[in-house]
Protein backbone atom coordinates (compact mmCIF):
# COMPACT_ATOMS: atom_id res chain seq x y z
CA UNK A 1 0.00 0.00 0.00
CA UNK A 2 1.36 3.39 -0.91
CA UNK A 3 2.39 5.84 1.80
CA UNK A 4 0.01 8.76 2.29
CA UNK A 5 0.96 11.93 0.49
CA UNK A 6 0.76 15.11 2.57
CA UNK A 7 0.79 18.74 1.68
CA UNK A 8 3.79 19.37 3.90
CA UNK A 9 6.24 17.32 1.90
CA UNK A 10 8.42 19.23 -0.46
CA UNK A 11 6.54 20.53 -3.50
CA UNK A 12 5.55 17.45 -5.56
CA UNK A 13 7.66 16.92 -8.64
CA UNK A 14 5.91 18.02 -11.82
CA UNK A 15 5.24 14.94 -13.92
CA UNK A 16 6.62 14.76 -17.43
CA UNK A 17 4.16 14.22 -20.27
CA UNK A 18 5.41 10.67 -20.55
CA UNK A 19 4.69 10.03 -16.88
CA UNK A 20 1.23 11.57 -17.14
CA UNK A 21 0.39 9.35 -20.12
CA UNK A 22 1.67 6.35 -18.16
CA UNK A 23 -0.61 7.22 -15.21
CA UNK A 24 -3.58 7.62 -17.57
CA UNK A 25 -2.82 4.32 -19.34
CA UNK A 26 -2.83 2.52 -16.02
CA UNK A 27 -6.10 4.18 -14.90
CA UNK A 28 -7.84 3.20 -18.13
CA UNK A 29 -6.63 -0.39 -17.81
CA UNK A 30 -8.38 -0.64 -14.42
CA UNK A 31 -11.77 0.42 -15.78
CA UNK A 32 -14.67 -2.07 -15.89
CA UNK A 33 -15.70 -2.46 -19.55
CA UNK A 34 -19.33 -1.71 -18.70
CA UNK A 35 -18.36 1.76 -17.43
CA UNK A 36 -15.44 2.73 -19.63
CA UNK A 37 -17.27 5.76 -21.04
CA UNK A 38 -17.66 7.28 -17.55
CA UNK A 39 -14.05 6.49 -16.72
CA UNK A 40 -12.78 8.22 -19.87
CA UNK A 41 -14.90 11.29 -19.04
CA UNK A 42 -13.42 11.40 -15.53
CA UNK A 43 -9.88 11.11 -16.89
CA UNK A 44 -10.54 13.87 -19.41
CA UNK A 45 -11.75 16.07 -16.54
CA UNK A 46 -8.68 15.29 -14.43
CA UNK A 47 -6.31 15.94 -17.34
CA UNK A 48 -8.19 18.84 -18.83
CA UNK A 49 -5.90 20.98 -20.95
CA UNK A 50 -3.04 18.45 -21.10
CA UNK A 51 -2.43 18.05 -24.83
CA UNK A 52 -0.27 14.94 -24.39
CA UNK A 53 -3.21 13.07 -22.87
CA UNK A 54 -5.60 14.06 -25.66
CA UNK A 55 -3.02 12.87 -28.18
CA UNK A 56 -2.44 9.57 -26.39
CA UNK A 57 -6.07 8.69 -25.60
CA UNK A 58 -7.00 7.24 -29.04
CA UNK A 59 -4.19 4.71 -28.84
CA UNK A 60 -4.81 3.95 -25.15
CA UNK A 61 -8.52 3.44 -25.80
CA UNK A 62 -7.87 1.28 -28.90
CA UNK A 63 -5.73 -1.10 -26.84
CA UNK A 64 -8.32 -1.18 -24.07
CA UNK A 65 -11.26 -1.70 -26.44
CA UNK A 66 -9.59 -4.61 -28.22
CA UNK A 67 -8.38 -6.32 -25.05
CA UNK A 68 -11.80 -6.04 -23.41
CA UNK A 69 -13.96 -6.90 -26.46
CA UNK A 70 -15.78 -3.59 -26.20
CA UNK A 71 -19.12 -3.25 -27.99
CA UNK A 72 -19.97 -0.48 -30.42
CA UNK A 73 -23.48 -0.20 -31.91
CA UNK A 74 -23.47 -0.62 -35.69
CA UNK A 75 -26.40 -0.86 -38.12
CA UNK A 76 -28.62 -3.35 -36.31
CA UNK A 77 -26.25 -5.20 -34.04
CA UNK A 78 -23.09 -4.52 -32.06
CA UNK A 79 -19.57 -4.73 -33.42
CA UNK A 80 -17.17 -6.50 -31.09
CA UNK A 81 -13.76 -4.81 -31.06
CA UNK A 82 -10.89 -7.28 -30.94
CA UNK A 83 -7.51 -7.83 -32.54
CA UNK A 84 -9.28 -10.67 -34.40
CA UNK A 85 -11.88 -8.33 -35.91
CA UNK A 86 -9.39 -5.58 -36.69
CA UNK A 87 -8.51 -4.83 -40.32
CA UNK A 88 -6.06 -2.10 -39.33
CA UNK A 89 -6.52 1.69 -39.55
CA UNK A 90 -9.31 1.58 -36.96
CA UNK A 91 -11.47 -0.59 -39.26
CA UNK A 92 -13.27 -3.63 -37.88
CA UNK A 93 -15.27 -6.35 -39.52
CA UNK A 94 -18.76 -7.38 -38.47
CA UNK A 95 -19.28 -10.74 -40.15
CA UNK A 96 -22.86 -11.04 -38.94
CA UNK A 97 -23.91 -7.80 -40.63
CA UNK A 98 -21.42 -8.02 -43.55
CA UNK A 99 -20.09 -4.58 -42.64
CA UNK A 100 -16.73 -2.91 -42.20
CA UNK A 101 -16.91 -0.06 -39.68
CA UNK A 102 -14.43 2.67 -38.81
CA UNK A 103 -14.26 3.35 -35.09
CA UNK A 104 -13.56 6.42 -32.96
CA UNK A 105 -11.97 4.60 -30.05
CA UNK A 106 -12.27 7.40 -27.50
CA UNK A 107 -15.97 8.03 -28.14
CA UNK A 108 -16.57 4.35 -28.93
CA UNK A 109 -18.67 5.25 -31.96
CA UNK A 110 -18.86 4.18 -35.60
CA UNK A 111 -17.70 7.02 -37.84
CA UNK A 112 -17.97 5.26 -41.19
CA UNK A 113 -19.61 2.12 -42.56
CA UNK A 114 -19.14 0.22 -45.78
CA UNK A 115 -20.54 -3.03 -47.04
CA UNK A 116 -18.36 -6.12 -47.05
CA UNK A 117 -17.71 -7.10 -50.65
CA UNK A 118 -18.82 -10.60 -51.64
CA UNK A 119 -15.25 -11.53 -52.45
CA UNK A 120 -14.08 -10.41 -48.97
CA UNK A 121 -16.64 -12.40 -46.99
CA UNK A 122 -15.10 -15.25 -44.98
CA UNK A 123 -15.27 -18.45 -47.01
CA UNK A 124 -12.78 -20.72 -45.28
CA UNK A 125 -13.98 -24.35 -45.18
CA UNK A 126 -15.83 -25.05 -41.95
CA UNK A 127 -16.51 -21.40 -41.19
CA UNK A 128 -20.24 -21.42 -41.94
CA UNK A 129 -20.82 -24.64 -39.98
CA UNK A 130 -18.88 -23.28 -37.00
CA UNK A 131 -20.90 -20.05 -37.07
CA UNK A 132 -24.17 -22.00 -37.09
CA UNK A 133 -23.16 -24.15 -34.14
CA UNK A 134 -21.69 -21.31 -32.09
CA UNK A 135 -24.50 -18.82 -32.64
CA UNK A 136 -27.07 -21.49 -31.74
CA UNK A 137 -25.20 -22.16 -28.48
CA UNK A 138 -24.99 -18.45 -27.69
CA UNK A 139 -28.69 -17.83 -28.36
CA UNK A 140 -29.56 -20.69 -26.00
CA UNK A 141 -27.18 -19.69 -23.19
CA UNK A 142 -26.89 -15.90 -23.58
CA UNK A 143 -30.07 -14.62 -25.27
CA UNK A 144 -29.53 -11.24 -26.89
CA UNK A 145 -25.79 -11.10 -26.21
CA UNK A 146 -23.60 -10.03 -29.15
CA UNK A 147 -21.18 -12.66 -30.37
CA UNK A 148 -19.04 -13.22 -33.42
CA UNK A 149 -16.83 -15.78 -35.13
CA UNK A 150 -13.88 -14.55 -37.18
CA UNK A 151 -11.36 -16.37 -39.31
CA UNK A 152 -7.78 -16.02 -38.07
CA UNK A 153 -4.41 -16.84 -39.57
CA UNK A 154 -4.54 -20.46 -38.49
CA UNK A 155 -8.17 -21.11 -37.63
CA UNK A 156 -11.04 -19.19 -36.04
CA UNK A 157 -11.73 -16.90 -33.08
CA UNK A 158 -15.02 -16.95 -31.15
CA UNK A 159 -16.09 -14.00 -28.99
CA UNK A 160 -19.09 -13.39 -26.79
CA UNK A 161 -20.01 -10.32 -24.76
CA UNK A 162 -22.99 -10.47 -22.39
CA UNK A 163 -23.61 -7.22 -20.48
CA UNK A 164 -26.19 -6.00 -18.04
CA UNK A 165 -26.13 -2.28 -17.32
CA UNK A 166 -28.65 -0.55 -15.09
CA UNK A 167 -27.40 2.87 -14.02
CA UNK A 168 -30.65 3.75 -12.25
CA UNK A 169 -30.31 0.60 -10.13
CA UNK A 170 -26.60 1.26 -9.58
CA UNK A 171 -25.22 -1.95 -11.00
CA UNK A 172 -23.43 -3.25 -14.06
CA UNK A 173 -22.11 -6.67 -14.93
CA UNK A 174 -20.70 -8.65 -17.80
CA UNK A 175 -19.48 -12.04 -18.92
CA UNK A 176 -17.00 -12.08 -21.78
CA UNK A 177 -15.28 -14.94 -23.55
CA UNK A 178 -12.71 -15.33 -26.27
CA UNK A 179 -11.64 -18.70 -27.70
CA UNK A 180 -9.46 -19.75 -30.59
CA UNK A 181 -9.84 -22.91 -32.63
CA UNK A 182 -6.93 -24.22 -34.66
CA UNK A 183 -5.52 -27.61 -35.63
CA UNK A 184 -8.37 -29.47 -33.95
CA UNK A 185 -7.86 -27.76 -30.56
CA UNK A 186 -9.97 -25.13 -28.80
CA UNK A 187 -8.63 -22.94 -25.98
CA UNK A 188 -9.22 -19.50 -24.51
CA UNK A 189 -10.80 -17.87 -21.49
CA UNK A 190 -13.95 -16.54 -19.91
CA UNK A 191 -13.94 -13.55 -17.59
CA UNK A 192 -16.35 -11.06 -16.09
CA UNK A 193 -17.37 -8.84 -13.25
CA UNK A 194 -20.33 -7.45 -11.36
CA UNK A 195 -20.34 -3.97 -9.88
CA UNK A 196 -22.83 -2.56 -7.40
CA UNK A 197 -22.37 1.11 -6.57
CA UNK A 198 -25.35 2.22 -4.55
CA UNK A 199 -23.94 3.48 -1.28
CA UNK A 200 -20.51 2.16 -2.06
CA UNK A 201 -18.44 0.22 -4.53
CA UNK A 202 -18.66 -3.57 -4.39
CA UNK A 203 -17.19 -5.69 -7.18
CA UNK A 204 -16.82 -9.35 -7.94
CA UNK A 205 -14.25 -10.52 -10.46
CA UNK A 206 -14.47 -13.93 -12.11
CA UNK A 207 -12.28 -15.65 -14.65
CA UNK A 208 -11.10 -19.02 -15.83
CA UNK A 209 -8.97 -20.36 -18.66
CA UNK A 210 -10.00 -23.15 -21.00
CA UNK A 211 -6.94 -25.34 -21.41
CA UNK A 212 -6.30 -26.63 -24.94
CA UNK A 213 -9.02 -29.22 -25.56
CA UNK A 214 -9.37 -31.54 -28.51
CA UNK A 215 -12.25 -30.45 -30.79
CA UNK A 216 -12.08 -31.50 -34.44
CA UNK A 217 -15.51 -30.33 -35.62
CA UNK A 218 -18.01 -27.55 -34.74
CA UNK A 219 -20.11 -29.80 -32.50
CA UNK A 220 -17.06 -30.74 -30.43
CA UNK A 221 -16.00 -27.09 -30.21
CA UNK A 222 -19.42 -26.07 -28.93
CA UNK A 223 -19.53 -29.00 -26.51
CA UNK A 224 -16.08 -28.19 -25.08
CA UNK A 225 -16.96 -24.51 -24.62
CA UNK A 226 -20.39 -25.24 -23.05
CA UNK A 227 -18.96 -27.75 -20.59
CA UNK A 228 -16.18 -25.38 -19.64
CA UNK A 229 -18.45 -22.37 -19.12
CA UNK A 230 -21.08 -24.27 -17.15
CA UNK A 231 -18.38 -25.66 -14.88
CA UNK A 232 -16.78 -22.25 -14.41
CA UNK A 233 -20.07 -20.55 -13.49
CA UNK A 234 -21.03 -23.38 -11.13
CA UNK A 235 -17.63 -22.95 -9.45
CA UNK A 236 -18.34 -19.23 -9.01
CA UNK A 237 -21.65 -19.98 -7.28
CA UNK A 238 -20.08 -22.55 -4.97
CA UNK A 239 -17.23 -20.23 -4.06
CA UNK A 240 -19.63 -17.36 -3.40
CA UNK A 241 -21.45 -19.55 -0.93
CA UNK A 242 -18.18 -20.61 0.71
CA UNK A 243 -17.06 -16.99 1.05
CA UNK A 244 -20.38 -16.09 2.63
CA UNK A 245 -20.56 -19.07 4.97
CA UNK A 246 -16.94 -19.32 6.02
CA UNK A 247 -14.63 -16.47 5.21
CA UNK A 248 -17.12 -13.69 5.92
CA UNK A 249 -18.14 -15.17 9.26
CA UNK A 250 -14.48 -15.76 10.13
CA UNK A 251 -13.92 -12.03 9.75
CA UNK A 252 -16.75 -10.84 12.00
CA UNK A 253 -19.33 -12.62 14.08
CA UNK A 254 -22.96 -11.60 13.67
CA UNK A 255 -23.25 -11.90 17.47
CA UNK A 256 -20.73 -12.52 20.26
CA UNK A 257 -20.25 -16.07 21.46
CA UNK A 258 -22.91 -15.41 24.12
CA UNK A 259 -25.46 -15.21 21.27
CA UNK A 260 -26.70 -11.89 22.67
CA UNK A 261 -25.85 -8.37 21.54
CA UNK A 262 -23.21 -6.47 23.41
CA UNK A 263 -24.58 -4.83 26.55
CA UNK A 264 -22.92 -1.40 26.43
CA UNK A 265 -24.13 -0.39 29.87
CA UNK A 266 -22.52 -3.49 31.36
CA UNK A 267 -19.27 -2.85 29.51
CA UNK A 268 -19.21 0.76 30.73
CA UNK A 269 -20.04 -0.38 34.27
CA UNK A 270 -17.29 -3.02 34.24
CA UNK A 271 -14.87 -0.43 32.89
CA UNK A 272 -15.64 2.02 35.71
CA UNK A 273 -15.43 -0.78 38.27
CA UNK A 274 -12.03 -1.83 36.93
CA UNK A 275 -10.80 1.76 37.12
CA UNK A 276 -12.00 2.17 40.71
CA UNK A 277 -10.43 -1.16 41.59
CA UNK A 278 -7.12 -0.07 40.11
CA UNK A 279 -7.20 3.26 42.01
CA UNK A 280 -8.02 1.49 45.28
CA UNK A 281 -4.82 -0.56 45.11
CA UNK B 1 -12.39 22.54 -15.87
CA UNK B 2 -12.67 23.65 -12.25
CA UNK B 3 -10.97 22.03 -9.29
CA UNK B 4 -14.39 21.00 -7.96
CA UNK B 5 -15.08 19.11 -11.19
CA UNK B 6 -11.68 17.44 -11.01
CA UNK B 7 -12.31 16.53 -7.37
CA UNK B 8 -15.68 14.99 -8.26
CA UNK B 9 -14.10 13.15 -11.20
CA UNK B 10 -11.61 11.57 -8.79
CA UNK B 11 -14.40 10.47 -6.45
CA UNK B 12 -16.31 9.02 -9.39
CA UNK B 13 -13.27 6.97 -10.39
CA UNK B 14 -12.99 5.66 -6.84
CA UNK B 15 -16.61 4.47 -7.06
CA UNK B 16 -16.04 2.68 -10.38
CA UNK B 17 -12.57 1.14 -10.36
CA UNK B 18 -11.71 -2.07 -8.58
CA UNK B 19 -11.97 -1.49 -4.80
CA UNK B 20 -8.85 -3.59 -4.27
CA UNK B 21 -6.92 -0.94 -6.18
CA UNK B 22 -8.01 2.08 -4.09
CA UNK B 23 -4.56 2.86 -2.62
CA UNK B 24 -2.96 2.68 -6.07
CA UNK B 25 -5.80 4.76 -7.54
CA UNK B 26 -5.41 7.48 -4.91
CA UNK B 27 -1.71 7.61 -5.75
CA UNK B 28 -2.47 8.17 -9.45
CA UNK B 29 -5.07 10.86 -8.66
CA UNK B 30 -2.69 12.76 -6.40
CA UNK B 31 0.05 12.55 -9.04
CA UNK B 32 -2.22 14.00 -11.71
CA UNK B 33 -3.78 16.73 -9.51
CA UNK B 34 -1.47 17.31 -6.53
CA UNK B 35 -3.44 20.37 -5.34
CA UNK B 36 -6.39 18.10 -4.52
CA UNK B 37 -4.30 15.64 -2.48
CA UNK B 38 -5.58 16.73 0.92
CA UNK B 39 -9.21 16.82 -0.22
CA UNK B 40 -9.05 13.29 -1.61
CA UNK B 41 -7.08 11.87 1.32
CA UNK B 42 -9.71 13.11 3.78
CA UNK B 43 -12.68 12.02 1.65
CA UNK B 44 -11.67 8.65 0.30
CA UNK B 45 -11.83 5.74 2.71
CA UNK B 46 -8.81 3.53 2.20
CA UNK B 47 -7.95 0.11 3.60
CA UNK B 48 -6.48 0.54 7.06
CA UNK B 49 -2.84 -0.04 7.91
CA UNK B 50 -1.47 -1.04 11.26
CA UNK B 51 1.74 -0.13 13.10
CA UNK B 52 3.26 -1.25 16.36
CA UNK B 53 3.42 1.42 19.05
CA UNK B 54 7.10 1.85 19.88
CA UNK B 55 6.37 2.61 23.53
CA UNK B 56 3.75 0.01 24.43
CA UNK B 57 4.31 -2.68 21.78
CA UNK B 58 0.60 -2.68 20.93
CA UNK B 59 -0.72 -2.40 17.38
CA UNK B 60 -2.63 0.69 16.41
CA UNK B 61 -4.45 1.74 13.26
CA UNK B 62 -3.06 4.33 10.85
CA UNK B 63 -5.60 6.66 9.25
CA UNK B 64 -6.06 10.26 8.30
CA UNK B 65 -7.50 11.11 11.73
CA UNK B 66 -4.31 10.33 13.67
CA UNK B 67 -1.98 11.58 10.97
CA UNK B 68 -0.02 14.80 11.02
CA UNK B 69 2.33 15.31 8.09
CA UNK B 70 4.00 11.89 7.73
CA UNK B 71 3.66 10.84 11.36
CA UNK B 72 0.94 8.90 13.13
CA UNK B 73 -0.18 9.27 16.77
CA UNK B 74 -0.43 6.14 18.88
CA UNK B 75 -3.66 6.09 20.93
CA UNK B 76 -1.73 4.32 23.71
CA UNK B 77 1.29 6.56 24.14
CA UNK B 78 -0.36 9.68 22.66
CA UNK B 79 2.94 10.28 20.85
CA UNK B 80 3.62 10.62 17.14
CA UNK B 81 5.79 8.11 15.32
CA UNK B 82 8.14 9.25 13.95
CA UNK B 83 8.30 12.12 16.46
CA UNK B 84 6.90 15.43 15.23
CA UNK B 85 7.35 18.90 16.69
CA UNK B 86 4.27 21.06 17.34
CA UNK B 87 2.08 18.16 16.38
CA UNK B 88 -1.69 18.17 16.73
CA UNK B 89 -2.79 16.58 20.01
CA UNK B 90 -6.31 16.25 21.39
CA UNK B 91 -7.19 18.52 24.34
CA UNK B 92 -6.95 16.86 27.77
CA UNK B 93 -10.67 16.20 28.15
CA UNK B 94 -10.87 14.52 24.73
CA UNK B 95 -7.70 12.55 25.41
CA UNK B 96 -9.32 11.15 28.56
CA UNK B 97 -12.41 10.25 26.53
CA UNK B 98 -10.15 8.65 23.95
CA UNK B 99 -8.36 6.47 26.52
CA UNK B 100 -11.65 5.19 27.91
CA UNK B 101 -13.10 4.63 24.47
CA UNK B 102 -10.06 2.59 23.41
CA UNK B 103 -10.60 0.34 26.45
CA UNK B 104 -14.30 -0.10 25.84
CA UNK B 105 -14.00 -0.71 22.11
CA UNK B 106 -11.22 -3.24 22.77
CA UNK B 107 -13.91 -5.29 24.52
CA UNK B 108 -16.27 -4.78 21.58
CA UNK B 109 -13.58 -5.90 19.13
CA UNK B 110 -12.78 -9.01 21.14
CA UNK B 111 -16.42 -10.07 21.30
CA UNK B 112 -17.29 -9.51 17.63
CA UNK B 113 -13.96 -10.05 15.90
CA UNK B 114 -12.04 -12.34 18.32
CA UNK B 115 -8.79 -10.88 17.05
CA UNK B 116 -8.11 -7.65 15.19
CA UNK B 117 -6.80 -4.18 15.89
CA UNK B 118 -9.08 -1.41 17.12
CA UNK B 119 -8.12 2.24 17.65
CA UNK B 120 -10.24 5.21 18.67
CA UNK B 121 -9.24 8.82 17.97
CA UNK B 122 -10.98 11.96 19.20
CA UNK B 123 -10.70 15.50 17.98
CA UNK B 124 -12.25 18.87 18.45
CA UNK B 125 -14.19 19.92 15.35
CA UNK B 126 -13.99 23.55 16.58
CA UNK B 127 -17.68 24.18 15.89
CA UNK B 128 -19.31 24.91 19.22
CA UNK B 129 -18.70 24.43 22.95
CA UNK B 130 -18.77 20.85 24.08
CA UNK B 131 -18.90 19.35 20.59
CA UNK B 132 -16.47 16.62 19.72
CA UNK B 133 -15.80 14.06 17.04
CA UNK B 134 -14.47 10.57 17.32
CA UNK B 135 -13.43 7.81 14.98
CA UNK B 136 -13.42 4.10 15.71
CA UNK B 137 -11.24 2.04 13.39
CA UNK B 138 -11.14 -1.74 13.30
CA UNK B 139 -8.81 -3.84 11.14
CA UNK B 140 -9.18 -7.61 11.00
CA UNK B 141 -7.35 -10.09 8.80
CA UNK B 142 -8.98 -13.50 8.48
CA UNK B 143 -6.89 -16.52 7.65
CA UNK B 144 -7.56 -18.39 4.47
CA UNK B 145 -8.61 -22.00 4.44
CA UNK B 146 -9.87 -24.64 2.02
CA UNK B 147 -8.77 -22.86 -1.12
CA UNK B 148 -9.91 -19.42 0.02
CA UNK B 149 -7.22 -16.82 0.55
CA UNK B 150 -7.16 -14.51 3.55
CA UNK B 151 -9.87 -11.88 3.85
CA UNK B 152 -9.63 -8.39 5.26
CA UNK B 153 -12.28 -6.38 7.10
CA UNK B 154 -11.86 -2.67 7.84
CA UNK B 155 -14.49 -0.65 9.73
CA UNK B 156 -14.41 3.13 9.84
CA UNK B 157 -16.93 4.76 12.17
CA UNK B 158 -16.89 8.54 12.49
CA UNK B 159 -19.09 10.23 15.11
CA UNK B 160 -19.96 13.86 15.36
CA UNK B 161 -21.49 14.73 18.73
CA UNK B 162 -23.03 18.03 19.88
CA UNK B 163 -24.52 18.64 23.35
CA UNK B 164 -28.09 19.89 23.44
CA UNK B 165 -28.99 20.66 27.01
CA UNK B 166 -28.77 17.39 28.90
CA UNK B 167 -28.84 15.34 25.71
CA UNK B 168 -26.55 14.88 22.70
CA UNK B 169 -27.24 15.07 19.02
CA UNK B 170 -25.06 12.80 16.95
CA UNK B 171 -24.38 11.64 13.46
CA UNK B 172 -22.56 8.41 12.72
CA UNK B 173 -21.05 7.65 9.35
CA UNK B 174 -19.89 4.08 8.95
CA UNK B 175 -17.89 2.62 6.10
CA UNK B 176 -16.95 -1.02 5.90
CA UNK B 177 -14.24 -2.11 3.46
CA UNK B 178 -14.13 -5.79 2.76
CA UNK B 179 -11.85 -7.90 0.61
CA UNK B 180 -12.22 -11.62 0.09
CA UNK B 181 -10.08 -13.56 -2.34
CA UNK B 182 -10.34 -17.02 -3.81
CA UNK B 183 -7.61 -16.90 -6.42
CA UNK B 184 -7.61 -20.66 -6.96
CA UNK B 185 -11.24 -20.71 -8.07
CA UNK B 186 -13.30 -19.19 -10.85
CA UNK B 187 -14.34 -16.43 -8.47
CA UNK B 188 -11.18 -14.37 -8.12
CA UNK B 189 -12.14 -11.53 -5.79
CA UNK B 190 -15.15 -10.18 -3.98
CA UNK B 191 -14.34 -6.80 -2.50
CA UNK B 192 -15.81 -3.43 -1.85
CA UNK B 193 -16.88 -0.69 0.48
CA UNK B 194 -20.27 0.37 1.74
CA UNK B 195 -21.25 3.49 3.65
CA UNK B 196 -24.30 4.27 5.75
CA UNK B 197 -25.33 6.96 8.16
CA UNK B 198 -27.40 7.12 11.29
CA UNK B 199 -28.30 10.20 13.26
CA UNK B 200 -30.22 11.56 16.17
CA UNK B 201 -30.76 15.15 15.19
CA UNK B 202 -33.98 16.51 16.65
CA UNK B 203 -33.13 20.13 15.87
CA UNK B 204 -32.21 19.55 12.24
CA UNK B 205 -28.72 20.96 12.69
CA UNK B 206 -26.06 21.09 10.02
CA UNK B 207 -22.96 19.06 10.72
CA UNK B 208 -19.28 19.65 10.49
CA UNK B 209 -16.59 17.26 11.67
CA UNK B 210 -13.05 17.55 10.45
CA UNK B 211 -9.77 17.34 12.32
CA UNK B 212 -8.07 20.72 12.38
CA UNK B 213 -4.44 21.31 13.08
CA UNK B 214 -1.48 23.34 12.03
CA UNK B 215 -0.16 20.69 9.72
CA UNK B 216 -3.51 19.59 8.42
CA UNK B 217 -5.03 23.02 8.05
CA UNK B 218 -7.54 23.17 5.29
CA UNK B 219 -7.19 26.36 3.31
CA UNK B 220 -10.74 25.96 2.06
CA UNK B 221 -12.43 26.24 5.44
CA UNK B 222 -14.49 29.37 5.87
CA UNK B 223 -15.69 28.37 9.31
CA UNK B 224 -19.27 27.80 8.19
CA UNK B 225 -20.91 24.48 9.04
CA UNK B 226 -21.68 22.61 5.87
CA UNK B 227 -23.44 19.28 5.68
CA UNK B 228 -21.59 18.42 2.47
CA UNK B 229 -18.06 18.87 3.88
CA UNK B 230 -15.76 16.39 2.19
CA UNK B 231 -14.62 14.95 5.51
CA UNK B 232 -18.01 13.33 6.09
CA UNK B 233 -19.02 12.90 2.51
CA UNK B 234 -21.68 10.27 2.15
CA UNK B 235 -23.18 8.66 -0.85
CA UNK B 236 -26.66 10.01 -0.18
CA UNK B 237 -27.92 6.89 1.55
CA UNK B 238 -31.09 6.81 3.53
CA UNK B 239 -30.67 6.87 7.30
CA UNK B 240 -29.73 3.54 8.83
CA UNK B 241 -30.64 2.37 12.29
CA UNK B 242 -27.78 2.43 14.78
CA UNK B 243 -26.75 -1.14 15.48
Amino acid sequence: MSEPITQHEEEPLKLTNEQIVSEVTRLVSLAPATEIDSVIRDIQALCSGIAAVNEALPSICKTYNEQNLCLVPAAEDFVILSKHSSLGSNEYISTKEDLIVTIDHVARKVTNTRRLEEADKPSRPGYAELCDAVYKMHVENYPGAPSCVWPTDDGFAIALVAEKISAKNFYTGSIRSLYTVSNGVVSGRMWGMTHMFEGGNVQMDIGRNLKPTKAVNPDEVVWAISEFEEGALADVETTLEELSERQFKALRRALPITKTRLDWDKVAHDHVAAQLGARGK
Amino acid sequence: MTEDMQYEAGLDLVRRLAPTKIPELVGHLCSLCPDLTDDWLTSIDQPLQVKKCAKTGRDFVLCDYNRDADSYRSPFSNEYEPPLEDAVLPPDNLRQLEVEANDIFATFTKLYYESGVCSVYAWDPATEDGAFAMGVFIHKVGEGHRGLDQGVWDSIHVFEVVPEGDKFAYRLTTTVLLSMNASGTGLKTLAGSYTQQAENNPQGRLWLARPRGEHGQDGRDNGEPDAEQPAVRVLRQGQGRPG
